[in-house]
């Protein structure tokens, strides 16, 4: 179904009155953000924007499907399967209600993402509404465009602060003819040794985690080549169930749950580990780590710039606080000349992604 | 404040050496790699700190005066092309590579670094950088991140914007601010985006991370011929559908391969109506699996004959024609007008078909040598300039061509930018709403409008004149006046 028209009016209206906003798809990813902007603040009204959804477009020749925000993710992923491709960065969905314009708008990327790249990446044009209501068409719908500036991929990870998505295209890539999960009890340097061994010799990798004390790694490719790569891994390394990149993108394994604070630390994958005396689960090869402490976010954050990241709280974090890292002051003042020109009257999804934002 | 007080001021900035004045000295910097396009800077600043860059600019704030950041000048677009009174910044003397991080395979590096020369700096220890324009000899990697380049491995690898993880810019207000950092999510809007592909319209760019890629251990090329250009075409549609993801595939037509063969020796079939270059890479069992596969397929598609390349010196002859084709093309024709429309790659038999039938109607021979994977065209309209009109017609049959391309869900450039040459095609691919909205990203950035002023972005005014003009067979009164 096609409500543009419908959601056009509710955004000139809403300028008008500088009522804000905030968009909402199926909630799959509403913890997921700063947590005052959610409707508790009464002076929020909620834009709902499921009912625009469908596929607009799918060429599994050129590589791309265009949709609408409210398409569920399950439905385009179970689409995709059916022609042996895939979205690249394997979001997580969190619940079958998981809509695109949230995947998009969150720009999480699953295990895949070290070895394909981020969602980012696969933004090649965004349809979007601006804040006051403008419709506005950026990139297109092939890989390589230089026309205008490209304001489609900062749709990615702008929490919907940027403008209301419409409908997205996103490039995707065939899926791996074959996958093959393997683990091995070790420890975190070891681990972190392999990983950069196997990183310079080829090996088809596609994701790398560490557990408990267990690191498991994912080889996809032609059976051929991971035949031959499977030669060449340590002889502990044992085929095990495949399921668990599901659970860890999931966040179903037991890690998680918590109600306790979970701090996502994106850093250098050669970070050394054994400096934070949290529990923690290693994702993307070493450069994703998820901790649980009691320390305060702020301990967190200088752990992490140490280390050459940054930490944000994924969940469970605190109301009223800044819940990703703080931007240095001249960059946080861009940023706020660049959410006018989308967003004149501030009105979409104020405060999501940073309090003052 | 006058000319000659700012001049004055530059002096008491950089030493005579690398202050440029005289029209000798700056001549060579009157255009980038489209030459057709010619200004006269006011001056040439070749600043080697960004202390210089933050003075000169600081200079030009006062005197508010323009400035047109320049890399190699390999740009087609006119991108690094002065703009008249502007000071002209180059920034080849920002030429060191900082830093090689091994361990996270990537590379800090100054923005006048040659592309070439970043890939050469690591190839020891088996890295390289992926995308390689084929001015990679030459071009800078800022211009590169200016225009978002692209390259013969961007189908597989990407283009300038997949392949840099951090950058460090100064922005008109004197303020240097770093986007990105080290790791594989940094935090904020994706400025990174933004800066890459914006023709030095919103910041000077200083330093570059780079991402680096581990060598593919073989790499081989596929070459084949077809006796018909449409088929050839409908050839790369079936590669990818058979879900395979070739390193590159590049496409040659006839005229393209003449020249080339001529001049390159390559060694390519001359009798073919086109040719396809396919390459794979990876593992020895990947590669192979997958030119197993290919091959039937592409018989079946209609090609006459499928070669592979057997060793590394094969592979480099088979590419040396492909390389080669732009000089070579410049050796048959005493000029050629480069064109660069993508459009998704269904559409290529049926465009090249049109394009075919334009070059008759203008009496313009047409030499299509490109991107097929990644469905971005390079047709290469061959003219005479000395004969009077043919520049003219040149110019009209390749705004044919991009309009063709938006009509097919594709757009006026892939990865040469807009620049000052494109201007007017903008004005087919955008609306007045999203033109605006570009704007005022312009002015997000830059509120005076003194970086590159009138590139890339038509002002709604000319768009509108042109709308108008249209009736007039698209020719605009006074061609010779910008008209931003
Ligand atoms: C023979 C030939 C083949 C080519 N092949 C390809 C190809 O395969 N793929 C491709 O994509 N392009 C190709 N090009 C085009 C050109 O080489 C690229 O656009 C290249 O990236 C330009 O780099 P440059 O250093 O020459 O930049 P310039 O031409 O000097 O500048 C280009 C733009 O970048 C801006 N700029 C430069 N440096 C900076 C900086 N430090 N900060 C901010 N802005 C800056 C300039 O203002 C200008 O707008 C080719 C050109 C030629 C002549």
């Amino acid at each position: 179904m096609d409500i543009s028209k419908q959601l056009q009016k509710q955004l000139i209206d809403a300028t008008h009155r500088r009522q804000k906003l905030n968009i909402i798809g199926n909630n799959s990813k509403a913890f997921y953000g700063c947590a005052n902007s959610n409707s508790s603040e009464e002076n929020i009204a909620p834009l709902h924007v499921t009912d625009h959804n469908g596929i607009i477009d799918y060429q599994p020749a050129e590589l791309t499907i265009t949709a609408r925000t409210g398409t569920l993710l399950k439905d385009i992923i179970s689409l995709l399967e059916e022609h042996q491709q895939m979205l690249p960065f394997e979001p997580p969905t969190f619940n079958d209600n998981a809509t695109l314009g949230g995947c998009i708008a969150t720009a999480l990327a699953g295990p895949r993402r070290p070895w394909t790249g981020p969602v980012r990446d696969y933004v090649i044009g965004a349809h979007i509404l601006t804040g006051d209501g403008m419709d506005i068409r950026l990139g297109s719908k092939v890989m390589k465009n230089v026309a205008g500036y490209d304001l489609f991929r900062p749709m990615s990870g702008a929490l919907g602060t940027l403008g209301l998505i419409l409908d997205v295209t996103v490039k995707l890539l065939p899926r791996p003819e074959h996958e093959v999960t393997l683990g091995m009890m070790t420890d975190t340097k070891n681990m972190q040794h392999l990983l950069h061994k196997w990183s310079r010799r080829s090996m088809p990798l596609s994701a790398a985690s560490f557990f408990q004390g267990q690191a498991f790694i994912r080889l996809s490719g032609a059976v051929s080549s991971i035949e031959d790569a499977m030669n060449k891994l340590p002889p502990e390394m044992k085929q095990t169930a495949t399921d668990y990149w599901h659970k860890l993108n999931e966040q179903q394994l037991s890690f998680f749950d918590s109600s306790s604070p979970i701090y996502r630390l994106v850093v250098p994958a050669s970070a050394p580990y054994d400096t934070f005396t949290a529990e923690c689960l290693v994702d993307w090869g070493g450069a994703l780590r998820w901790i649980k402490t009691s320390l305060p976010f702020s301990e967190v954050q200088n752990h992490a710039a140490g280390l050459g990241g940054t930490a944000s709280v994924y969940r469970n974090g605190r109301k009223n606080e800044d819940v990703f890292s703080p931007l240095p002051d001249g960059l946080f003042e861009l940023h706020k000349r660049i959410k006018k020109v989308l967003d004149p009257a501030g009105i979409l999804n104020p405060g999501r992604l940073y309090r003052n934002l | 404040m006058t000319i000659k007080s700012f001049i004055a001021q530059l002096a008491s900035i950089l030493p005579p050496e690398r202050l440029l004045l005289s029209q000798e000295e700056i001549t060579p910097y009157e255009c980038d790699g489209l030459s057709i396009l010619r200004e006269h800077p006011l001056a040439v600043a070749i600043p080697e700190t960004e202390e210089e860059i933050l003075k000169l600019i600081e200079a030009c704030r006062e005197h508010s005066i323009a400035v047109v950041t320049r890399g190699a000048g390999t740009g087609l677009s006119g991108g690094a092309r002065p703009v008249a009174g502007a000071l002209l910044m180059s920034m080849m003397r920002f030429n060191r590579i900082l830093e090689i991080d091994e361990e996270n395979l990537t590379a800090l590096v100054e923005p006048g670094v040659r592309n070439l020369a970043i890939s050469e700096a690591v190839s020891e220890k088996g890295l390289y950088y992926a995308p390689d324009p084929s001015s990679q000899i030459a071009c800078s990697i800022g211009g590169n991140v200016a225009e978002n380049s692209g390259g013969v491995h961007c189908l597989k690898y990407g283009l300038t914007v997949q392949n840099i993880v951090a950058m460090k810019i100064i922005t008109m207000d004197g303020q240097i601010l770093s986007l990105g950092n080290n790791t594989l999510e940094p935090p904020g809007y994706d400025l990174m985006a933004i800066l890459t592909g914006s023709e030095g319209m919103l910041a000077i760019i200083t330093e570059i991370r780079v991402r680096l890629r581990v060598t593919p251990p073989v790499a081989r090329v596929m070459l084949a011929a077809f006796d018909d250009i449409e088929q050839a075409g409908d050839a790369v549609s079936a590669i990818i559908n058979a879900g395979i993801l070739p390193a590159g595939l590049e496409m040659m037509d006839h005229y393209a391969i003449k020249a080339a063969e001529d001049f390159a020796h390559a060694g390519y079939p001359t009798d073919a109506q086109a040719i396809l270059l396919c390459e794979l890479d990876g593992l020895d069992v990947e590669v192979s699996t997958c030119i197993e596969k290919l091959k039937p397929l592409l018989y079946e598609q209609g090609a006459t004959d499928v070669r592979t390349s057997n060793d590394d010196q094969e592979r480099q002859r088979f590419w040396s024609g492909r390389k080669a084709a732009f000089p070579a093309v410049g050796r048959i024709s005493p000029d050629y007008y480069v064109m660069d429309g993508t459009i998704p790659r269904a559409a290529l038999g049926i465009v090249l078909k049109q394009i075919g039938e334009w070059s008759e109607e203008y009496g313009l021979a047409v030499a299509n040598v490109f991107h097929a994977g990644d469905g971005n065209l390079h047709p290469l309209i061959l003219y005479d300039a000395n004969i009077k009109g043919e520049l003219q017609k040149a110019e009209e049959f390749g705004m044919r061509i991009l309009k063709l391309c938006i009509e097919h869900g594709g757009t006026i450039t892939g990865e040469h930018g807009v620049g000052v040459e494109k201007l007017d095609a903008m004005c087919d691919q955008f609306n007045s709403d999203e033109l605006a909205l570009f704007h005022a990203l312009k002015e997000a950035f830059d509120p005076h409008s003194l970086l590159n002023p009138g590139k890339a972005i038509p002002s709604l005014h000319r768009c509108a004149e042109l709308g108008a003009m249209h009736v007039h067979n698209g020719q605009l009164p006074f061609p010779e006046l910008d008209r931003f």
